[in-house]
């Protein structure tokens, strides 16, 4: 409990009266100085008195409007203090926010003395720059009758959780159901030398003795060879299109955010069976990074450390280039290639503008580092795959990593990649989950999934060929349940994309 | 004081009453009651110079304990504030008043205002002593060291912090 300045200066007057006692040597001003002091005693009690009264009836609640945000968003938060009945004394009441939170104006409520105010409530948007788990403190609370005044806190906390950017759980599967692996073990359906034993024959002349399995030869009284299933590698080579539209959706969780997730996964994969993997990342003019086929741990590390360095391409915004400056960039260079800095859009950049001082002095850095292995003039995509696929020999099996939005050209690219007996495995990325507000309008939505949909199956309807969607999960989930709750509760995956179709138009 | 002191043999002692009086209503109206204590008090000192006579004495206290019971009636609690304020009153001046009776030294009244203002000192912390504890803002740490340390008599040191209600900031 303190003084306020109204109560020293009483006490003060106090004392003086004292001390005019003494000096004048009168006692009667003594007793002028225990009244006043008696008075001052009971402002004192009576302050506690109401104090103890409005502590007991006050509620004080701050209630984030989300408990789990994700690095850089806002939240509006509310800080509410409400009287079971009114109380003579002012008081104001501050929110407990963590100290990495950062509102935009002081979450402060207070009343007035002798107010008949019995709830007062104050709302502000709160940001949150850095990733943790912040607990709340206790709200402050000062009340004073202008006598005393006294601090406490009291009241409700809350937590929040402040997610880093990212993508969220990222499904891979078809028509919205989930596969269990796009990659793993593989069978050649050939015998040679290996451990997996396929089939038990007959000894014929020209086996050698060390290949006829004594055990079998005993139980069936004639010689027999067993035949194991041959080991090999399986050559992979992982085409990453990082053209402009793969950098939609929110920062950090654009369709590249996503697909760079998946290729991740399948590379760990890939890595287990200790297949040569190798990497082409495609942008807006052509071919930016070339990786051959190799299963070095060095080769791993070195595709991994490309991939999560991998930023959208923006489309050539050409300056205004001179003579020489055109000159030099058209020369072909000593390998053949004509090799060109080109532009970086950073992941989610055209949303949400990062004009932090760090951001600024980091982008000239990224933007100047990536340059072109080979330009294609157009349809880069399809031109990446049949570059790699005329300058490798033996069969290759080609993760295609791309989005839905040049059907042609992936078909052509598609097409390219599985000719010569080779396999194709296509992620694709269904642009209408990405788009803002994509799936505010449900049925506009599901339609164009289906669309997606149709592509996805026109593609796996191809001979060695596997296509599978490759997106968020949640919305993807909300999507399709949302679309299920329309149809009368009827559970309902997109069976086949003209029946989808008949029964989305129906709907609608 | 010098001032009406200064007027006393030449003016009518009733109107020199009158002005302490009006005064003394005028500090009331403007500053409060307890700076219209204080100037009733001065100007009774400035009127009785000798020392005051028992009925005057009786007569000036009354007003002055009537400005306080005004005072309470003003108050969201006027008999909770009237009783504090006449026992506090009472306590605080039969400080002096014993201080006084049981003194033998040569110049007594020092010592009772000493021990007037000593007692009023006291009895303000002591009120906000009581407040933290029925507020509960005494801290768990300081009863863990009571609990820990029972026989460690009357020297126990206690803080003010946090408990299950609240945290007092000082």
């Amino acid at each position: 409990m303190y003084l306020e300045r109204r109560s020293w200066g009483v006490g003060i007057v106090a004392i003086l009266l004292a001390a005019l006692a003494v000096v004048f040597t009168q006692p009667i001003a003594l007793v002028g100085s225990a009244l006043v002091g008696g008075w001052l005693l009971a402002r004192q009690a009576l302050f506690l008195a109401e104090l103890e009264r409005t502590v007991e009836s006050i509620s004080i609640a701050q209630s984030p409007a989300r408990t789990s945000v994700r690095t850089g968003e806002t939240v509006p938060v509310t800080l509410t203090a409400t009287l079971e009945e009114a109380t003579p004394l002012a008081f104001d009441v501050r929110a407990g926010l963590p100290t990495g939170a950062r509102a935009t104006v002081p979450l402060v409520v207070s009343a007035g003395a002798e107010s008949a105010t019995t709830s007062v409530e104050l709302t502000a948007d709160v940001a949150w720059p850095t990733t943790g788990r912040y607990q709340f403190d206790d709200a402050t609370m000062t009340v004073t009758d202008g006598w005393f005044r006294e601090t406490l806190t009291v009241g409700e906390t809350a937590t929040v959780t402040v997610e880093p950017r990212g993508t969220g759980l990222v499904h891979v599967g078809e028509g919205g159901t989930r596969v269990s692996t796009a990659y793993g073990a593989h069978r050649t359906h050939r015998s040679g030398s290996g451990l997996q034993p396929t089939e038990l024959r007959e000894y014929v002349p020209g086996d050698t003795a060390d290949r006829i399995d004594w055990k079998a030869t005993a139980r069936l009284g004639t010689p027999h060879v067993r035949e194991y299933e041959t080991e090999t590698d399986r050559r992979t080579l992982f085409v990453v299109d990082h053209r402009t539209a793969l950098g939609m959706g929110p920062r950090a969780e654009t369709k590249l955010a996503y697909l760079r997730e998946a290729a991740l996964a399948t590379m760990a994969s890939t890595r287990q069976s200790d297949d040569p993997i190798g990497l082409l990342t495609v942008g807006d003019d052509g071919v930016t990074h070339r990786i051959d086929p190799l299963s070095t741990p060095e080769q791993y590390a070195a595709i991994r450390r490309q991939l999560l360095e991998l930023e959208p391409t923006a489309p050539d915004r050409m300056p205004e280039w001179t003579a020489t400056d055109v000159d030099h960039y058209r020369r072909p260079t000593a390998a053949g290639f004509r090799r060109r800095h080109t532009t970086v859009a950073f992941e989610g950049e055209s949303e949400d503008e990062d004009e932090s001082a760090f951001a600024t002095a980091l982008r000239p850095f990224y933007a100047e580092q990536r340059t072109y292995d080979e330009r294609l003039e157009s349809d880069p995509l399809s031109g990446a795959v049949q570059m790699a696929h005329t300058n490798t020999r033996g069969s290759i099996l080609t993760l295609i990593f791309t989005d839905d939005s040049a059907p042609d050209e992936l078909r052509e690219a598609v097409e390219l990649a599985r000719r010569n007996g080779n396999r194709v495995t296509v992620m694709l990325t269904p642009t209408v989950l990405y788009e803002a507000g994509g799936v505010a309008d449900i049925d506009r939505a599901y339609d164009r999934y289906l669309d997606f949909e149709e592509l996805r199956r026109d593609l796996a309807a191809m001979d060695r060929v596997v296509a599978l969607e490759v997106g968020p999960d949640d919305r993807l989930s909300s999507l399709l349940a949302s679309r299920r709750a329309d149809d009368d509760g009827a559970p309902r995956r997109p069976r086949s994309p003209a029946h989808s179709r008949s029964h989305s138009g129906g709907h609608a | 004081m010098s001032l009406l002191a200064s007027l006393g043999p030449s003016v009518d002692p009733i109107a020199l009453v009158g002005l302490g009086g009006v005064l003394t209503a005028l500090v009331w109206y403007i500053f409060g009651t307890p700076y219209a204590i204080a100037v009733g008090h001065v100007v009774l000192m400035a009127l009785f110079p000798d020392g005051i006579d028992p009925l005057s004495f009786v007569l000036a206290e009354t007003v002055f304990l009537a400005m306080l019971l005004v005072a309470a009636i003003r108050t969201s609690r006027p008999i909770r504030f009237a009783s504090v304020a006449i026992v506090a009153t009472l306590v605080l001046a039969g400080t002096a008043w014993v201080t006084l009776e049981t003194q033998t030294q040569t110049q007594p009244l020092w010592v009772a205002a000493v021990a007037l203002v000593g007692v009023g000192c006291l009895a303000v912390y002591g009120l906000h002593r009581y407040e933290l504890v029925r507020l509960g803002l005494v801290s768990e740490a300081a009863e863990s060291v009571e609990s820990a340390d029972p026989g460690s008599g009357t020297d126990r040191q206690t803080t003010t912090g946090h408990n299950t209600r609240g945290r007092i900031r000082q």
